[in-house]
């Protein structure tokens, strides 16, 4: 039994409970390709007409809340990508290839709300860079509970 | 507190709850029971304890036809578990340099 009052057995006990939560912190590749496609959305969106760009914005809102929800049915519990320390740099490039993107097709159109065909293979590289950008941070956080684990 | 150590946080099996919230937005009841390995009713009573002092939120909810209790840890319950935490390794190091060479 370990001593209640030692600080180094408390510690020891909050690694090995962060160790078996490690085991179950796997997201499968579909739920890393909806992160990605969900920026994409976000992307294309700023090359649509007004009306069309606000119906796209309500549909990337949408599916942020059944990717959630899908999250909470399958593993019992939602991970949002702030709450590992370690993962903010995975974060820090989705954040940048989306702002890239919409920077990227605003540009090629002229301005926001017009359409050009680059939108579409702009919208693909952000959908694929932010997937591998997800399961990074995947990797990342992973790394981040069996680091503590084994500190 | 003593030490810096918060007396709420510091029961073991509630600190191994607390510690398993800090790394979720919210999680159902049955995994925190899987991953802490503690009974309902021990984690029931750590979960109301927990939530008295608003460091914990529980909501119940139903889902697939099954009624479903949720747990997430508040901001005021992530900035004292960040505290404890920072307390017990600072009377980890200082017991290790205690130990003579």
């Amino acid at each position: 039994m370990a001593d209640r009052t030692d600080p180094r057995d408390a510690l020891a006990a909050i690694e090995r409970t962060e160790g078996r939560l490690a085991t179950r912190m796997h997201w499968p590749l579909h739920r890393h390709a909806a992160a990605g496609v969900l920026q994409a959305l976000f992307v294309v969106a700023w090359a649509l007409p007004l009306p069309y760009m606000g119906a796209l914005f309500a549909v990337a809102v949408a599916m942020m809340t059944l990717i959630a929800e899908a999250d909470r049915k399958r593993d019992g519990m939602f991970v949002s990508g702030m709450v590992s320390k370690s993962g903010i740099p995975a974060i820090v490039v989705a954040i940048a290839l989306t702002l890239g993107g919409i920077a990227a097709v605003t540009w090629f159109a002229g301005g926001p709300g017009m359409w050009h065909i680059a939108a579409v293979p702009v919208a693909i590289v952000v959908a694929v860079g932010v997937t591998l950008a997800s399961l990074w941070w995947e990797k990342l956080y992973q790394a981040e509970l069996r680091r503590e684990q084994a500190a | 507190m003593s030490g810096g150590l918060d007396m709420v946080l510091h029961p073991p099996a509630r600190l191994q709850i607390a510690a398993m919230l800090a790394r979720v937005d919210d999680v159902e009841f049955a995994v925190i029971k899987d991953v802490v390995e503690i009974s309902d009713s021990v984690l029931s009573k750590h979960l109301s304890a927990l939530a008295e002092v608003g460091y914990a939120k529980v909501a119940k909810g139903k889902r697939d036809g099954r009624q479903r209790t949720w747990a997430s840890l508040t901001a005021k319950g992530r900035k004292a578990f960040a505290a404890h935490m920072a307390a017990l390794h600072r009377l980890a190091e200082a017991a290790a340099d205690a130990v003579p060479a």
